[in-house]
């Protein structure tokens, strides 16, 4: 499995360069085949246009959503498909699965959904070695089963819903990643530290926040072998590894879109940028000081229990941090997401053959290209050692890269199920859950044991679906831009949809992907790590339930 | 490394005082530093010795509900205790239920590690067992599985896995000495030592 870092930039560079060649020679095609000159098409133009300067039509659609409840205003959504995320986001297709998908799709479609998260979820814990051979072609195997019949059922929509998938979410979701995972790889946290209760919870709690600015996977990848040299002479060490999946893979990553995949997927369909830190903080305060606080007590009785502490060393000059320059880099990264959800540029049409248009806004191709930039200075100008020291290798973000391909392409129909509310083939679910504490289990429960970016995606849809409300209203309803139309209902459904992915991929190993980076350097390092069942029965439930249940009473009651 | 020699075998014997724990090991430990004399005394609760089940053997260690407390003690512990065991019951309640000869003892281990730096020091301990003890029915397998070398987050595999079992039976005292030295090794997963009575 190991490639070259070119090999790997070259892969993720040919995808990309696939997508437009796709999108162009399709679009021509699609242009000669199709009249496009239909007032219908005329009027979705033409909406895509005023939407982008701020329009009307978002405004219209804020009154509409004031009684907060799908019902008779469940067309509205669908009216505005093709208005291009008329909350400042711009992704320039907005709620565009919607018109010809919604309420057609049979159940039996997200199939292949299932399947991936699935595999993605069993895959490494029955046959480790097997799966880590072979996860790209199985990813391609459930991709492809949901891709051909809907090509050959539909092939205008599903290239449309394909290209919107692929442009608008998952190429900028493997952008960020590859662009926060290179940039933090490159800060290396050296030094000599001893292991005691309170250095112990310092580098947690500085962990907790590093996650929200560099990513859960980044702050793991930089901080636990630093934990794990502080202490190195413990015997008792396995409680330091679980609570650092806690804290710094998990609840940390909830406070901006670049701590977590799910809140970035959130950004990407019109969450606004620091919706999140306001909305999460108190949530995560809580989490956090009660996940510390138990950490702490439980450490000091541990290190008590510690007979081989060495002595203190004179020439031990504590923490000693290196490749600093990168945090310029990743301010970079923050200011240039931040930058394509204020930014109200036009886009590029890549195809006009299905029912919408796909359109990607200038700010999307201008925010990639920044990142990747960051990326390349960070690469450039960080000594190599300093990544080797990290154990940085590419192979992460070449799993993301390749199951992520999977998971996008076949979400299409899950999606699209979702988004039809109580006129889909999920009405069941979508009536089930609602209001924020079924939503903040519902979600946490899954995102559990299946990937908790995915799983958020498929909420965020459902509550937006329960409302009957396109995606271009999201950032009115959490109470952003001129159209607001605050709605509390909402705004408390995905305050609970996005803690309950956040903080509950920390409940197993699976649900989110550093977890299990995390136990793997820790057995490495001759941890012994409890099973995936030890993991669950010993520390999540035990720990982290009670916790769950304290936000719960507080926060989504 | 020193060379072994082999020590001269004393005999043990495991007593059951009806009595809590933390009480019995007062008592003991008031004994034998009253007598003046080298003694050998091991707490089935401290280190892990079998008896009657885990319910009861957690409740020893933990203390609650706990009514007796199994002790191994040398020979000359023994005869000590043997001799004083109607005035010990008269003077602190501690009965004694059982006095045994301890004839040998048997433990279970395994182990699992991902870093052939930990594996090498496991078997350098097994490998210096002493010539007391014996192992039986060992298996140690090693894979290797270079693709997986480096770090991954959704294909999680060791280039390196080994796995290790097999039972170590001697004398009760040697057991219970390499018990301890595998205390520091997290890796090894101990079970508790069994003992053959009679």
């Amino acid at each position: 499995m190991a490639c070259s870092p070119f090999c790997t930039h070259v892969r993720i560079l040919l995808l990309l360069v696939v997508c437009g060649t796709l999108a162009c020679g399709l679009n021509a095609g699609a242009a000669r085949a199709q009249d496009h000159g239909t007032a219908q098409d005329t009027e979705q133009i033409h909406a895509t246009s005023a939407d982008q300067g701020g329009d009307a039509h978002a405004v219209e659609d804020a009154h509409a959503v004031d009684g907060a409840h799908a019902g008779d205003d469940a067309h509205a959504g669908d009216d505005a498909h093709g208005d291009g995320h008329g909350d400042g986001h711009g992704d320039g297709h907005g709620g565009g699965h919607g018109a010809s998908l919604t309420g057609g799709l049979p159940l039996w479609t997200a199939i292949p959904f299932v399947g991936i998260l699935l595999s993605i979820a069993l895959g490494p814990l029955i046959a480790p070695h097997f799966w880590h051979q072979h996860f790209p072609k199985i990813s391609a195997l459930w991709a492809l089963a949901f891709a051909v019949p809907f090509l050959i059922w539909n092939p205008a929509e599903a290239v449309q819903e394909i290209l919107h998938i692929y442009l608008l979410d998952y190429v900028p979701f493997i952008i960020l990643l590859w662009g926060l995972f290179t940039i933090s790889g490159g800060i290396y946290v050296g030094g000599s530290l001893r292991g005691k209760p309170v250095v112990n919870v310092a580098l947690l709690a500085i962990g907790t926040l590093l996650a929200s600015l560099i990513g859960t996977t980044g702050a793991a990848m930089v901080l636990v072998r630093p934990l794990l040299r502080a202490n190195d002479w413990r015997r008792n060490k396995v409680h330091l590894i679980i609570f650092f999946i806690f804290l710094v893979a998990n609840i940390g990553g909830s406070l901006t879109p670049l701590g977590d995949p799910p809140l970035f997927l959130g950004f990407l369909h019109g969450v606004p940028f620091f919706w999140v830190t306001t909305a999460l903080l108190p949530h995560m305060l809580v989490a956090v000081v009660f996940v510390l606080a138990i950490f702490f007590v439980l450490d000091t009785i541990l290190y008590r229990r510690e007979t081989n502490e060495p002595e203190a060393d004179p020439d031990a000059g504590g923490i000693k941090i290196e490749g600093l320059h990168n945090i310029l880099f990743l301010l970079g990264v923050m200011g240039a997401v931040i930058m394509s959800g204020s930014l109200k540029l036009p886009g590029v049409t890549v195809y006009t053959g299905g029912s919408h248009d796909v359109i990607v806004p200038w700010q999307n191709w201008l925010k990639d290209i920044i990142i990747i930039l960051m990326g390349v200075l960070s690469l450039r100008t960080t000594a190599k050692v300093l990544r080797e020291k990290n154990g940085f290798s590419w192979f992460p973000i070449q799993e993301v890269a390749y199951l992520f391909a999977g998971i996008f392409m076949t979400i299409i129909p899950a999606l699209a199920i979702l988004k039809a509310g109580s006129a889909g083939a999920l009405a069941g679910l979508t009536e089930a859950v609602h209001g924020p504490m079924r939503f903040f289990w519902a979600t946490g429960i899954l995102s559990s044991f299946l990937d908790n970016a995915p799983t958020y995606l498929t909420f965020f849809n459902s509550a937006l679906g329960g409302l009957g409300q396109p995606e271009s209203m999201v950032a009115p309803m959490l109470g952003y831009g001129e159209a607001a139309a605050r709605n509390v209902g909402f705004i408390a459904d995905l305050q609970a949809i996005s803690a309950g992915a956040v903080f509950m991929g920390a409940m197993t190993y699976i649900g989110n992907a550093p977890n299990f980076m995390v136990k793997a350097i820790a057995e490495e390092a001759g941890i012994p790590m409890p099973s995936f069942f030890g993991f669950l029965v010993k520390w999540s439930i035990p720990v982290l339930i009670p916790v769950f249940i304290i936000v719960t009473l507080i926060f989504f009651l | 490394m020193a060379p072994k020699t082999k020590p001269a075998r004393s005999s043990f014997y495991e007593i059951v005082f009806r009595g809590k724990p933390k009480v019995v090991r007062a008592f003991l430990e008031g004994l034998i530093i009253g007598s003046g004399s080298e003694s050998t005394v091991f707490y089935s609760f401290l280190d892990g010795i079998e008896h009657d089940g885990k319910a009861a053997q957690l409740a020893e260690m933990i203390g609650i509900r706990a009514t007796e407390c199994h002790v191994i003690v040398d020979a000359g512990t023994s005869a000590l205790i043997k001799r004083l065991a109607k005035r010990i019951e008269h003077d602190t309640g501690l009965g004694i239920t059982k006095h045994r000869k301890v004839r040998s003892a048997s433990m279970d281990f395994e182990f699992e590690t991902f870093a052939s730096r930990y594996d090498d020091e496991i078997m350098a301990l097994l490998n210096d067992l002493p010539d007391s003890l014996r192992m039986r029915g060992f298996t140690h397998e090693i894979k290797r599985d270079p693709d997986a070398r480096g770090v991954e987050a959704y294909s999680v595999a060791h280039h390196f896995e080994s796995e290790g079992k097999g039972t170590i039976s001697g004398p009760v005292d040697a057991l219970v000495m390499f018990r301890r030295a595998c205390l520091d090794y997290p890796l090894i997963k101990t079970e508790d030592i069994e003992l053959n009575v009679g």
